[in-house]
């Protein structure tokens, strides 16, 4: 992949830029689905196909968040043991206590965790409260129009 | 002539069995097979993802160690693979990723064969280390509980 060497300026990203600096509220969050940790995996990937998204939120009623699963879950955790997707309940497949960031955190460091974790998608909170998720896609996207 | 590293590719032949084709995408740990014929100079004829096990899941497909071992990755796999060359811009193959909302891109030479694949995981990598001080030392305020209703 050339990039005109190693000039990062010439597609506008600033190793200074304050695009970096930007606030993650300031992006397009999406909204996340959310399940309980008895729902199925198949109900999970039902929901996944339909809103076009790569991952479900599992939330316990007196826990909060607990997890999450993910589209590579799916190949993975299910498809690959030939499990039974109806049949199987997501707090058995989910990852459990899913890293959050907060809405006025920096987009460097959603780069950051995505890098170090190698997830695709980061529950964005306000305080306590989850109010969305970024996805890798989001990323790409806001720095390639900075 | 930027170097992104090795972006190694995982690959099978089109009879290959789907069983086969998931042991690959969960041990090749790339999110994508890439479906290649012609032995020693492959050529990709198409690439199986995660997504399409996302989208194909439901018909039991996977279940069913019978289907598992009898169907063929060419009947599963999408085709014709989206196909990047080295030479190009980066930002170029972003845009593609983003606006088709493609994870993974195939990179081939003038030829057509195999050189590699780029996943989004690949820029984020290459992304942080191009800035080392903005994205690496920043500890992060890990928070472990939180809810997605109001007041909690």
């Amino acid at each position: 992949m050339d990039l005109a060497g190693l000039d990062v300026t010439a597609w506008g990203v600033d190793p200074d830029d304050p695009q970096l600096s930007r606030p993650l509220a300031d992006l397009p969050l999406k909204q996340p689905i959310v399940l309980s940790p008895q729902a199925s995996a198949g109900e999970a990937i039902e929901r996944m196909r339909d809103g076009h998204e790569g991952c479900v939120f599992v939330e316990d009623d007196s826990e909060g968040i607990v997890g999450v699963f993910t589209e590579r879950d799916v190949t993975v955790r299910i498809a690959a043991r030939g499990r039974d997707p109806k049949r199987t309940l997501l707090e058995d497949v989910m990852t459990r206590q899913p890293t959050a960031l907060q809405k006025d955190d920096p987009l460097s460091w959603a780069l950051h965790r995505m890098g170090v974790d190698g997830h695709r998608h980061i529950p964005i909170l306000d305080d306590r409260r989850l109010i969305g998720f970024l996805s890798i896609r989001t990323v790409l996207r806001a720095l390639l129009e900075a | 002539m930027l170097d992104l590293g090795p972006l190694p590719a995982p690959r099978l032949a089109p009879n290959a069995t789907v069983q086969q084709a998931l042991q690959f995408l969960v041990r090749g740990r790339r999110g994508a097979i890439v479906v290649v014929e012609g032995g020693d100079s492959p050529r990709p004829v198409g690439i199986f993802t995660e997504r399409d096990v996302l989208y194909r899941i439901s018909g039991g497909l996977f279940t069913s160690r019978e289907h598992r071992h009898r169907i063929p990755l060419s009947e599963v796999m999408s085709q014709p693979p989206v196909t990047v060359r080295r030479s190009d811009p980066l930002v170029d193959a972003i845009g593609v990723m983003v606006r088709e909302q493609y994870r993974h891109l195939v990179v081939v030479d003038r030829n057509r064969v195999l050189r590699g694949l780029l996943t989004t995981s690949d820029i984020v990598q290459f992304l942080t280390d191009q800035f080392p001080e903005e994205t690496v030392n920043l500890p992060p305020r890990l928070r472990q509980r939180y809810t997605s209703r109001e007041g909690a």
